[in-house]
């Protein structure tokens, strides 16, 4: 083959040229630490790692709702151990205030430290982790016990900020449930109250009736007793489709809470129910049916009456009552158990995902280094043989 | 030059050899100072002197030559190798242009090395956790708020990256076809030359070479054939066949905007049919591809995943209610949904006030929504529910990154191919300065031996001389 100046030029060139382009590869994947920089060096890689680095934030974001759960459970297990003791210390005196050696007024002053025990009851019942009462179910703004009985009320219907209707909306009834729950009405056909439908939810919006029902007459009964009264000033003022009606209805006792689950996600595709609510713990609906505060405030009434046959009558409530805290405490303890489980499940999922990123992300230090030393000896015999170029010619023997 | 004798043998027409021997091998060395001196001009051909013997004498019965004339000035070239690099160079040009376009796109998706939207989206899912934790916090509805709308800004940048690349693209196939022209007038013009100077029967040789770099310029842009005529000029076709050039008829491209905002390409005289399926070599060709097909695509995949998206969280947000008890507005918004990874983003209502986030399932705030919106990051909601929104981003990455990496593997491959090619030319029509040196003292010593006959014939007659005295 005829090889010219050029062709030995142009060889020369592009081997350098492809040298120095490997040696810079090397050196970035070893500034960088990294095997895959951008996504063609390894596309497979590359899709791995972003999908790696999403399961692994969704891990930190789980690890994190843990925690808030676990401090929820935690503040929520001690305050049920405070009520615990509260029990049994109200125990104690009701036992001996119920023996024959007992009189109206060591009954009378019993009497006042059960009235104190009550305080700190409601406290404890009412505490709160940060802005959220514990035990008020989902109703977390509201203070879940009054220190005194209610009786069954419907509070006043109130109206959604967007909602279109300007007429006026009026609650009545006597309330027959014996849960709180909030209703809900929602426009499903809007215009005057003669044209307009409706459904609507007993369990504030988050399942419906599901068929639409005539709003005429402005009338509507939402069940147990509660009524939802329309006036659409002889329909001129029009209903909006999507209005929000709602109503808190209280059923008679000490609790203003209710009886919803609260939840978090704690994995994928996992929820943990996090709260206990007042009604499980501390009213009738708890396992034990017991409604603490009436057992309490029943004591305080029969000791101040010097009534010995009521006090021995709570006694029992008062067992059963520690039964039902208790039951709620082991209840907290399993959670917290569900907790641990998952949280080593996860951190397990993590060392291997972090693994994994390692293996697909990662350069190998040491393959590196070596293939750097090739690359600068080759990059070396490259200039030197650069600089030989046009060294030997004929031009060198004629004179 | 040429000069016919033929004559007896007579001392002065000695003289005339001496010349014409002369006269002949200043020409080669003529021609190897030209050879020296073009040893680094791109496309140059080495030329080659060919001598040839004149003046025949019979002597006894037989003849003998005895004069020396520069028959031609020969052309060193395979036009078999000039044709394969004008075709290489259609596509090395090709998958070098398409490499660039891809790797600007590439940097544009790229997320290995994080920070990018992927991570946006992981933030937007857990903005919804924290939110669910803590349903009434304005801490956390605000948070929510700016991890939304940092997603949509991220996707809406990479449109408008995308959309830089598109106007890029127009301007690229702008400059290309103004290119195609200007090559193809300087090719129509050498035509001509080459015509005339072939038809006097000229030295043709450098508007030869001249043409050959035009042809392989031609090449870097467009794919062409080309075919020699009889009267020297060559034709261009483009592969659908339209003319570029016929001898000394040339025929402009044109380019004109279409209403999608994407460059059409015409052929002389047309202005309904764009050729621009027919392009698919050359910087042309791939400047074509990345705008009519690369850029739509990642195009395409932005705006389903925009989509998805607020499809999605705008049905599980509208099922919840918000802050002030009212149902879910949508979340967020697709003004146009012709263009919806430009123009999506998050509701103005919400924007403007935080509570309008619908948190809760229910009138009595609760987070349960939030939740039900976090749990959307498991849903598989595309490639025909086959793979979560995150993957999907993940995919898009992993397949820019396989065009890239597809690219870099073709574009050196048809590197090394035009290396070899050129190699191969160099080997015919390159210049040597060794072989080129050689030539110069075989040339010179030719010279030597012709000026030293002068002096003997001088001689000679110095001695005819001397027997007349």
């Amino acid at each position: 083959m005829r090889v010219t100046e050029n062709m030995r030029f142009n060889t020369t060139v592009n081997n350098l040229f492809n040298t120095q382009s490997q040696y810079n590869d090397v050196i970035e994947k070893l500034v960088s630490q990294k095997r895959v920089n951008r996504a063609s060096d390894d596309p497979i890689a590359a899709t791995k790692i972003i999908e790696i680095r999403q399961s692994m934030a969704a891990n930190e974001q789980y690890k994190t709702n843990m925690n808030n759960c676990e401090s929820w459970i935690s503040s929520t297990e001690s305050k049920l151990s405070s009520a615990y003791d509260l029990l049994v210390e109200a125990n104690a005196l009701a036992l001996g205030e119920a023996t024959g050696t007992a009189n109206a007024t060591t009954r009378k002053i019993t009497a006042e430290n059960i009235q104190g025990l009550i305080d700190e009851m409601t406290s404890l019942a009412n505490s709160m982790s940060g802005d959220r009462y514990l035990f008020s179910g989902s109703r977390n703004g509201t203070a879940p016990f009054s220190a005194t009985p209610l009786s069954a009320q419907i509070e006043t219907a109130r109206t959604a900020q967007d909602n279109t209707f300007t007429g006026t909306v009026t609650s009545s009834g006597t309330y027959t449930g014996t849960t709180n729950k909030t209703y809900a009405v929602k426009v499903t056909t809007g215009g005057a109250l003669a044209a307009a439908t409706y459904q609507y939810s007993t369990d504030g919006g988050r399942t419906w009736n599901g068929t639409d029902l005539s709003m005429a007459g402005g009338s509507l009964n939402l069940g147990d007793g509660v009524t939802l009264t329309f006036d659409d000033a002889a329909g001129t003022k029009a209903l909006g489709e999507n209005d929000i009606f709602y109503v808190n209805a209280i059923a008679e006792g000490y609790y203003r809470g209710d009886n919803d689950p609260v939840n978090l996600t704690i994995n994928r595709g996992t929820t943990l129910t996090y709260n206990i609510t007042g009604a499980e713990a501390f009213t009738a609906e708890g396992s034990y049916g017991v409604d603490i505060f009436k057992t309490l405030n029943n004591l305080k009434t029969a000791l101040e009456n010097n009534d010995s046959a009521g006090i021995t009558a709570e006694l029992d409530n008062l067992e059963k009552a520690q039964n039902q805290i208790s039951l709620n405490q082991s209840l907290c303890g399993t959670k917290l158990n569900h907790i641990d489980v998952s949280r080593s499940n996860l951190s397990e999922l993590d060392t291997n995902l972090t693994a994994l990123l390692g293996e697909s992300q990662d350069a190998d230090l040491a393959e590196l280094a070596t293939r750097l030393s090739m690359k600068e000896i080759a990059l070396q015999s490259s200039y030197a043989i650069a600089a030989k170029i046009g060294n030997t010619t004929i031009l060198n023997f004629l004179d | 030059m040429a000069r016919g004798r033929d004559i007896d043998m007579s001392i002065s027409s000695l003289l005339f050899t001496a010349r014409d021997a002369l006269s002949s091998h200043q020409m080669a060395i003529d021609i190897t100072g030209g050879n020296i001196a073009n040893v680094d001009t791109a496309g140059y051909s080495r030329q080659r002197t060919d001598f040839k013997a004149i003046g025949s004498v019979s002597v006894k019965g037989g003849t003998t030559q005895i004069g020396v004339s520069v028959e031609k000035i020969t052309r060193v070239y395979d036009s078999y190798i000039e044709s394969q690099i004008v075709q290489q160079e259609q596509n090395t040009s090709y998958s070098d242009a398409l490499l660039q376009g891809l790797q600007n796109i590439e940097v544009m998706l790229d997320d290995t090395l994080g920070g990018g939207i992927n991570d946006q989206l992981n933030e937007f899912w857990s903005a919804w956790e924290n939110l669910s934790n803590a349903p009434s916090g304005k801490v956390e509805r605000t948070a929510l708020l700016s991890a939304g709308e940092n997603l949509i800004n991220s996707i809406n940048s990479y449109k408008r990256n995308l959309d830089t690349i598109n106007t890029d693209m127009n301007r690229n196939i702008s400059d290309a076809v103004g290119q195609i022209n200007d090559i193809v007038d300087e090719i129509k013009d050498l035509n001509l030359r080459i015509m005339e100077t072939t038809g006097n029967e000229g030295d043709s040789n450098a508007l030869m070479d001249q043409r050959t770099q035009a042809l392989k310029e031609l090449g870097s842009w467009v794919d062409f054939n080309y075919f020699d005529n009889p009267d020297g000029t060559i034709n261009i076709y483009l592969a659908n066949g339209d003319a570029l050039l016929q001898g000394v008829q040339d025929h402009d491209l044109s380019v004109s905007l279409n209403t999608s905002g994407k460059s059409n390409i015409y052929s002389d005289g047309s202005t309904t049919e764009p050729i621009n399926d027919m392009l698919t070599k050359g910087k042309l060709g791939a400047y074509n591809e990345l705008q009519n097909e690369i850029v739509p695509k990642y195009v395409s995949y932005l705006d389903d995943f925009s989509k998805a998206l607020a499809n999605r969280i705008n049905e599980v947000h509208s099922s919840g209610f918000d802050a002030y008890t009212n149902t879910g507005v949508d979340f967020f918004e697709i003004p146009d949904l012709n263009n919806a990874s430009g123009t999506i983003r998050v509701n103005t209502a919400i924007a403007a006030d935080v509570n309008r986030i619908a948190a809760g399932t229910s009138v009595t705030g609760d987070g349960e929504n939030a939740s039900k919106l976090a749990a959307i990051q498991n849903e598989l909601l595309m490639n025909s529910n086959t793979s979560t929104l995150n993957s999907f981003l993940a995919t898009v990455v992993g397949e820019i990154g396989n065009e890239v990496a597809t690219a870099e593997t073709n574009s050196d491959h048809q590197t090394a191919i035009m290396n070899h090619l050129e190699n191969q030319r160099e080997s015919v029509s390159g210049v040597s300065i060794d072989e080129e040196m050689i030539r110069l003292i075989k040339y010179q010593m030719g010279y030597n031996a012709a000026g030293r006959l002068c002096k003997v014939v001088n001689e000679m007659l110095d001695t005819l001389m001397g027997l007349v005295e």
